[in-house]
């Protein structure tokens, strides 16, 4: 049994201990907008937040969700009336989804990124997403959207838009 | 494009893509299929090998096959050079894959312009760049 | 199904340690957990350090930075007493990895896992860092050098775990640096690094000097001659390839997937050649 508190609702899980959390995610909880490139911590697919920060979920154990504050990228939006996450926004309106399979990873590492540094230049959005891999963009529109979604999120500083359950 | 003289290094600074593909239908759509094809071009030329030993292949993963991740790739801009295919469908010839042809010559021929020799065998790792700024015998 | 404890302190883990001898530990998990992924590593119940708060932090102890060993390699960058007082491990933690691995591995983990490319070694080898080792009725300490054997091999006894590095203040050099050379910019494992401390006098001369290299040997390789050669010199470029000559000799790099030897040998003399671009 593990009890943590999953996009913003306490949740308990019964569930092995050694799950590995992409499994508890996706298979236990139907939270499928976290994949699995390649289990091994080398793709970002997986990432989600804890405690605020970006984390590989192929690479954590049920276990070492006890008491956390976990956001996936279903918790993003907050629920349908609550509107898009400014990264999400800017990733729609730059074009910087294709396949999507490493959509959900890049936001949430976008989300870390602009949380530690709200006024990156192009460089740092690249060092910051450098954990996450995309074959369809060759990163140029995701980096417009981290950029163009940093600009959104510094001119309203009362907090994100509404929904954004990341700590 | 940059060569490391130290380490063999190659670093794609800037890229510019002018693709002629038919008609332009979408301009978002042509754009993300050209970055997305040159991205993949850079890598087939920089970095992306399937090692195999007796068919067997060595690196079936991403930790060892290795593509280009956001540090590895500059900004890319795509120009789009519009014609009309009469045999397209709204003129259109399709985009999908030919952004991938261009890259791995271009940097061939970068490095010529750089050191003068031309490397004949991708993917041009910094190994073998480096073996061309160091004369054989000279460790 | 395994069993996963998360001890809240040492004492605990001495306690899970009773019950579960045989349990393997693991601190941020992105070395244990893809080998056992892989099947090279067989583990039948795991202690995670994550929530030890001993084994976290870090503190400026007189002469010396203590470092939690469970202290994740983005901490590590966030500490301004790292970014001051070692900025070459400063340097190797930014490249290590990717940002969610940083968020996630440890210090402690770089240097337990032993790879002769661990980026945190090098540094920690040319500062001569020492490692912390407790049991539950002692503590010993090692120098990194001493504690590293081979690859994948450390003086780690049954029973103990790694609980600081301490690592003495390098402000007397002006110049530290560390460069790594992967396949890639991200996400890559190191062919050749090196982490360089350079004491440089107001003339420019080379008071002192340290040097030390990831990926050309079975653990960190040192070469005493080429800092010999360099102690009381300028650094120029035929100084430099001087000393350059000298680690080629020392290094015993191997081909593998990711380069062959005769590259490494090159690129490890080749690497102090940086040295005269930095000092300019």
């Amino acid at each position: 049994m593990v009890s943590f508190v999953l996009n913003g609702k306490e949740v308990e899980v019964d569930t092995p201990p050694d799950r590995r959390v992409v499994d508890l995610l996706r298979e236990d909880l139907g939270l499928t907008g976290t994949k699995e490139g390649c289990g091994a911590g080398e793709c970002g697919a997986c990432t989600i937040l804890v405690d605020g920060v970006s984390r590989l979920s192929c690479l954590m154990l049920a276990a070492q969700l006890e008491g956390r504050q976990v956001t996936t990228i279903e918790g993003l939006r907050g629920g349908r009336e609550a509107g898009l996450h400014p990264v999400q926004e800017a990733m729609v309106d730059c074009g910087a989804v294709q396949c999507g399979f490493c959509s959900p990873g890049m936001a949430l590492s976008a989300v870390h990124l602009l949380k530690r540094n709200p006024d990156p230049s192009r460089t740092e959005i690249r060092e910051g997403m450098s954990g996450n891999l995309c074959r369809c963009t060759g990163y140029v529109k995701i980096v417009d959207a981290v950029e163009a979604a940093a600009r959104k999120m510094r001119s309203k500083p009362a907090g994100t838009a509404a929904g954004d359950t990341a700590p | 494009m940059e060569v490391d003289e130290l380490t063999g290094k190659i670093e794609v600074r800037e890229y510019l893509a002018i693709t002629e593909g038919g008609r332009v239908i979408n301009p978002q759509g042509f754009e993300q299929q050209v970055q997305g094809a040159v991205a993949q071009g850079i890598g087939y030329a920089l970095m992306e090998q399937v090692t195999l030993d007796k068919g067997e292949i060595l690196n079936p993963n991403f930790a060892n096959y290795l593509m280009p991740t956001s540090l590895d790739l500059p900004d890319i801009e795509s120009l789009a050079v519009e014609t009309v295919e009469p045999t397209g469908p709204f003129g259109m010839k399709g985009i999908g894959e030919v952004g991938t042809n261009a890259p791995l010559p271009a940097i061939a021929g970068a490095i010529e312009d750089a050191l003068g020799v031309r490397l004949t065998q991708s993917p041009f790792t910094a190994g073998r760049v480096l073996s061309l700024l160091v004369p054989k015998g000279q460790e | 199904m395994k069993n996963v404890l998360l001890p809240r302190s040492l004492c605990e883990l001495w306690r899970y340690w009773e019950d579960e001898p045989a349990a393997t530990v693991y601190a941020g998990g992105t070395d244990l957990l893809v080998k056992m992924r892989r099947g090279t590593i067989n583990a039948s119940s795991l202690i995670c350090l994550e929530r030890i708060e001993e084994l976290q932090g870090v503190e400026e102890e007189g002469d010396f930075i203590r470092i939690g060993a469970c202290a994740t390699h983005a901490h590590l960058l966030e500490s301004s007493l790292v970014q001051k007082h070692l900025p070459s491990l400063a340097r190797a933690l930014e490249v290590l990895g990717s940002p969610p691995i940083r968020n996630m591995g440890t210090i402690g983990g770089n240097i337990c896992t032993a790879s002769p490319a661990g980026d945190t070694l090098p540094p920690l080898y040319a500062l001569d860092a020492e490692v912390e080792l407790c049991q539950r009725d002692g503590v010993r300490r090692l120098t990194v050098k001493d504690f590293l054997v081979g690859p994948g091999q450390t003086r780690l006894d049954q029973g103990e775990v790694l609980t600081a590095i301490w690592v003495p203040k390098a402000d007397e050099y002006n110049l530290q640096h560390y460069e790594k050379v992967g396949q890639r910019n991200a996400l890559a494992i190191s062919i050749v690094s090196l982490a360089s401390l350079v004491c440089l006098s107001s003339a420019g001369l080379v008071e002192k000097v340290r040097l030390a290299w990831g990926g050309v040997g079975p653990t960190i390789v040192t070469c005493p001659e080429a800092e010999k050669a360099l102690v009381g010199k300028r650094l120029t470029l035929k100084t430099l390839q001087q000393a350059a000559v000298l680690v080629r000799q020392t290094v015993s790099p191997i081909s593998d997937l990711r380069a062959d030897a005769a590259y490494r040998r090159a690129l490890a003399g080749n690497l102090l050649l940086r040295l005269l671009e930095l000092s300019r």
